[in-house]
């Protein structure tokens, strides 16, 4: 297998399989994914750093290992981005910001420690919106359509992933920012379990909501990136002492007797388009074909998710940059600046009102899962495919509140942060007009492995998960 | 740069968030307290879509942990 289209079209479970059959080797893989990055980036600038005689030696020694009977697992010698905001040993770790230019880390996140040992090839670092916050526009463009918002705050990650630099990445999610650009970039993205994975050396955006997760092109990669990301780290308070399963083990059992809640009149509100309605009533008609019952079910409680998360985040966030809003304040982009100058303007009465609703939000959606005995629920991923850039932050003509496309595309993923609940996002469908459609699981606490169960189930009866973006790049 | 829903009829003042930001240690140039002032308007009435919930059973999660125990 020598022809390096052919290689980077590959899933990570499929490289996985050549490399162990000696069809492949890392060094391949990685050479033709720096060939794609190249080709690529001048386009859609989804990196901030590519360490190139790093990943090359790395893959390597990778491939001597594997020769050696060495074979680590599924990851090993696989290309993988990492989210520009988390540590990375030597290599610079900027944040999407000028504030960091330069910056260096001496010791690697806890996730990219366990990624090296699983024997990944680290091979950039994505661009995110500046520090995660998701209010700056990042230089990021969208292979779907270049005029259009590729995502985020895991910018970079999303279109690596999408257009073939990177076999997988890690992104982070305070409010959907690994499940929004999964839903634009037509890719699976996974917002685990509140303390999972580790957070340890993860610049946080807000401690409370941050979780750290993997982006890939199927539902068995992410399931395959979970299981070497996944565990305790006395390192991060934060971290879940639960035991991890074998997420890949029982992702072929099916949907049959699972019981999958919607509340249509929150996740199918007026802000959801057309075309997105119909592929979500598509994805959950065949769902049910597959066995699995759907429950109606309404949880008042989600009205209160989006004011809840703002006010929680925008006080932590702006609590963790208040030091360098004083010392460097002028070199945050300006829409990032005056966000968290906001942040400090909200009196502590009104956090503590949102750690409470907040509290309630979650006691409301253990009972509900308890009480109807859930194994999931669905939604819309966004009620809207990618916005137009100009748009963002315009009111929606197609509605008389005032709502922009930017709230609109996170009315979905707040609850999930709020919660602590592992939230996925995989392909649905596209729309009329080819841009890529997302449906969004919610899952009982550490039951990762029930979602991946499910969207494996349905991605094996559609290709949209293969589905590429239109856009041209030339040939390598 | 505003989160909110909709907008709010709360109308606070661009010298109100100089005052504010005085007193916070905030620094905020000429040029963002119009932008500050609405947005803020639009920020701070959120509370009552919390506080439209009855929280009296709920105290605030001070350590955020996601199991769900009895």
């Amino acid at each position: 297998m020598t022809d390096s289209m052919d290689l980077i079209n590959l899933s990570i479970s499929e490289a996985a399989e050549a490399l162990q059959t000696g069809d492949t080797t890392s060094l391949a893989l990685t050479q033709a994914t720096l060939e794609r990055i190249r080709l690529t980036e001048p386009t859609v600038r989804a990196y901030a750093a590519v360490p190139e005689e790093a990943a090359l030696a790395q893959a390597e020694a990778a491939d001597q290992e594997i020769a050696q009977g060495n074979y680590r697992g599924p990851l090993h010698g696989i290309p993988i981005g990492i989210k520009d905001i988390i540590f990375t040993e030597g290599v610079a770790t900027e944040c999407g910001s000028k504030v960091m230019e330069g910056f260096l880390p001496d010791f690697d996140a806890t996730v990219v420690r366990k990624l090296d040992e699983a024997g990944a090839i680290m091979i950039g670092k994505t661009l995110p919106h500046e520090f995660a916050y998701g209010v700056n526009e990042p230089p990021t463009r969208s292979p779907w359509e270049l005029n259009s918002y590729p995502g985020g705050s895991s910018t970079g990650s999303g279109v690596a992933v999408t257009v073939r630099s990177a076999f997988g990445a890690l992104g982070t999610d305070t409010g959907g920012s690994i499940r929004i650009p999964a839903s634009i970039n037509n890719i699976v993205g996974l917002k685990p379990t509140y303390g999972r994975v580790s957070a340890y050396g993860v610049i946080p955006l807000s401690w409370t909501l941050d979780h750290v997760g993997p982006m890939t092109r199927t539902v068995l990669d992410n399931a395959l990136m979970l299981n070497a990301i996944a565990g305790h780290d006395p390192k991060d308070l934060t971290s879940a002492r639960q035991k991890v399963p074998d997420y890949s083990a029982a992702i072929d059992e099916g949907v049959h007797g699972m019981r999958i809640g919607i509340d249509r009149e929150y996740v199918l509100y007026p802000g959801v388009i057309d075309d997105v309605r119909a592929a979500t009533e598509a994805v959950i008609s065949e769902l049910a074909g597959m066995g699995a019952e759907i429950i109606e079910i309404s949880l008042p409680e989600f009205e209160l998710t989006p004011e809840t998360l703002f006010t929680v985040m925008m006080a932590e966030a702006s609590a963790y940059h208040r030091q360098g809003l004083r010392e460097k304040g002028d070199l945050y982009d300006p829409a990032t600046r005056a966000t968290l100058k906001m942040g400090e303007l909200i009196p502590a009465t009104h956090y503590v009102t949102g750690l409470r609703a907040r509290e309630r939000y979650r006691s409301a959606m253990k009972e509900l899962f308890r009480g109807e005995k859930l194994d999931a629920l669905i939604s819309p991923t966004m009620p809207l495919p990618a916005p137009r850039l100009t748009d963002l932050h315009q009111p929606r003509v197609d509605m008389d509140i005032g709502e922009t496309p930017m709230v609109s595309i996170i009315h979905h993923t707040f609850s999930a942060n709020l919660g602590g609940q592992p939230a996925l996002s995989a392909p649905g469908g596209f729309t009329r007009d080819g841009l890529p459609i997302g449906y969004q699981l919610l899952g009982r606490p550490f039951d990762e492995a029930t979602l991946f169960r499910i969207a494996y189930a349905y991605e094996g009866a559609h290709d949209w998960h293969s589905r590429q973006a239109p856009h041209d790049f030339g040939a390598p | 740069m505003s989160y909110g829903r909709s907008k709010s009829d709360l109308n606070i003042k661009a010298d109100q968030i100089a005052a504010l930001a005085a007193l916070f240690d905030v620094d905020v140039g000429g040029e963002d307290l119009e932008g500050l002032a609405a947005a803020l308007s639009n920020q701070l009435p959120s509370i009552a879509v919390l506080e439209a919930f009855d929280l009296e059973d709920f105290p605030p999660i001070l350590r955020m942990d996601a199991g769900w125990y009895d």
